[in-house]
């Protein structure tokens, strides 16, 4: 199995330092902010956004690339890189919930209000932990706010079955129905919630004071 | 442990663990037991629904389906077979059965509850392979890009060196030569030639520059 990635923090004055040889074209200077943050931006910013495994490694890929092109035009503005970092990939995933246009947690307008956020106070997203831990728990508000949309019984097989992985038996013995009977109650769950999270409906969940 | 023999049309098959020490069944005890748990489990079975009634509080989870029931939304109905197809595809999927596309409308919604609720690492081989790719395709500025900006600087570092060793006294604006008209190169009282001169004109003007230009050096090393 592969090792997954994780971020190491950078102090501030190695950033520093590190931002402007990128400025200046240091490839291997940019690359070491990629790698730096480039897992916190797919975990707690492209993933829960974008639902895809798939898609937010595209994502990824399209931000990355974006940031090598528009690094020079980089300002330090004493609050790190990674507020910068993270309003590219969340104008990235724009692009992405547009062209799809399905079921997804996140509307392309929830994300602008996040880069309109993230602009007037990057402080706010200075220290990377920070942001991820908030980015995290506005997907984990967003999910409970869907799952609140739909019938308590639904919202507990999802709940189970899903978020817990939980196996059919387990969760067919908590609902008290039969292991078949518990499939059709998980698809009509998964339905119902899917009906849920058309863009016709109401906004879904808080987004918290991120 | 299931037994075929004792699933009824359309229904789950009957669990035997606690059925082991039961003497055997004809076809026609089977039949109605078979309506019998399909109406216990519809909630029609007169009898145990006035036993219920009679004895408590209704479950959650009956209140549920009541609601579902009154909602549109009743997980106890029976099911259509393209709902239990469905559903049984989703059970693949969900138990991580390879599909050769990327799964139902079901499977999407799930992958998105998963991703926003427990979003898993990228590995870390194909994040290398990304910030490597996006490294090595950027663009790099053209040949020609590169000699115009070396000669900006180059001028840039020349006008700065020059202002910063002119001492004090002889400043720029008092020592050294300042660009102006080509009037005073020649007669004014001449007027130029309807034609040719012009080479001899130039040659003039640039012999002229050339003297001013090095009488500028000769100013900015303190020479003169």
């Amino acid at each position: 199995m592969v090792a997954a990635v994780s971020a190491v923090q950078v102090p501030n004055e190695a950033e520093h330092d590190l931002c402007d040889r990128a400025r200046d074209g240091d490839r291997e200077a940019l690359g070491r902010l990629l790698r730096t943050y480039g897992p916190v931006l797919y975990r707690s910013v492209l993933l829960p956004r974008l639902g895809s495994e798939a898609v937010a490694q595209d994502a990824l890929a399209e931000t990355y690339t974006r940031v090598v092109e528009r690094f020079p035009t980089f300002v330090w503005q004493g609050v790190g890189v990674y507020p910068w970092l993270r309003v590219v990939a969340l104008r990235i995933a724009i692009d992405h919930l547009r062209r799809r246009k399905r079921e997804t947690l996140f509307e392309p307008d929830d994300l602008a209000q996040e880069i309109d956020r993230a602009e007037q106070d990057p402080a706010a997203f200075a220290d990377a932990m920070l942001a991820e831990r908030r980015d995290r728990e506005v997907a984990k508000q967003r999910v409970e706010g869907a799952l609140g949309r739909i019938h308590p019984r639904y919202a507990l097989a999802i709940r189970r079955r899903v978020l817990e992985e939980k196996s059919r038996e387990e969760v067919a013995l908590e609902l008290g129905v039969t292991v078949s009977t518990f499939d059709v109650v998980m698809h009509r769950a998964l339905a119902s919630l899917k009906k849920a999270l058309l863009p016709s409906q109401a906004p879904v969940g808080e987004e918290g004071s991120s | 442990m299931k037994d075929p023999r004792f699933s009824a049309p359309g229904t789950a098959p009957l669990e035997l663990s606690e059925m082991d020490d039961e003497p055997p069944f004809d076809e026609a005890e089977l039949a109605h037991a078979a309506e019998t748990r399909r109406a216990l489990e519809e909630g029609t079975e007169p009898v145990a629904a006035a036993l219920q009634a009679a004895v408590g509080e209704p479950s959650p989870f009956d209140h549920a389906a009541l609601l579902a029931l009154a909602l549109g939304e009743a997980a106890d109905a029976a099911a259509s077979p393209e709902e239990q197809g469905a559903a049984e595809r989703l059970r693949g999927e969900l138990d991580g059965v390879p599909r050769p596309t990327e799964g139902s409308p079901e499977l999407r919604v799930t992958s998105a509850l998963r991703a926003a609720w427990a979003p898993r690492d990228l590995p870390a081989l194909r994040h290398e392979l990304l910030v490597t790719r996006a490294l090595s395709s950027a663009k790099r500025p053209p040949r020609r890009m590169f000699a115009f900006v070396a000669g900006a600087l180059a001028l840039a570092a020349s006008v700065g060196l020059a202002w910063r060793v002119l001492p004090g006294p002889s400043s720029p604006a008092d020592a050294v030569a300042v660009s102006r008209s080509t009037a005073s190169l020649f007669d004014p009282m001449t007027p130029f030639p309807r034609q040719g001169g012009t080479s001899e004109r130039v040659d003039r003007i640039a012999t002229a520059r050339a003297s001013e230009l090095r009488d500028n050096r000769f100013a900015a090393w303190g020479v003169r």
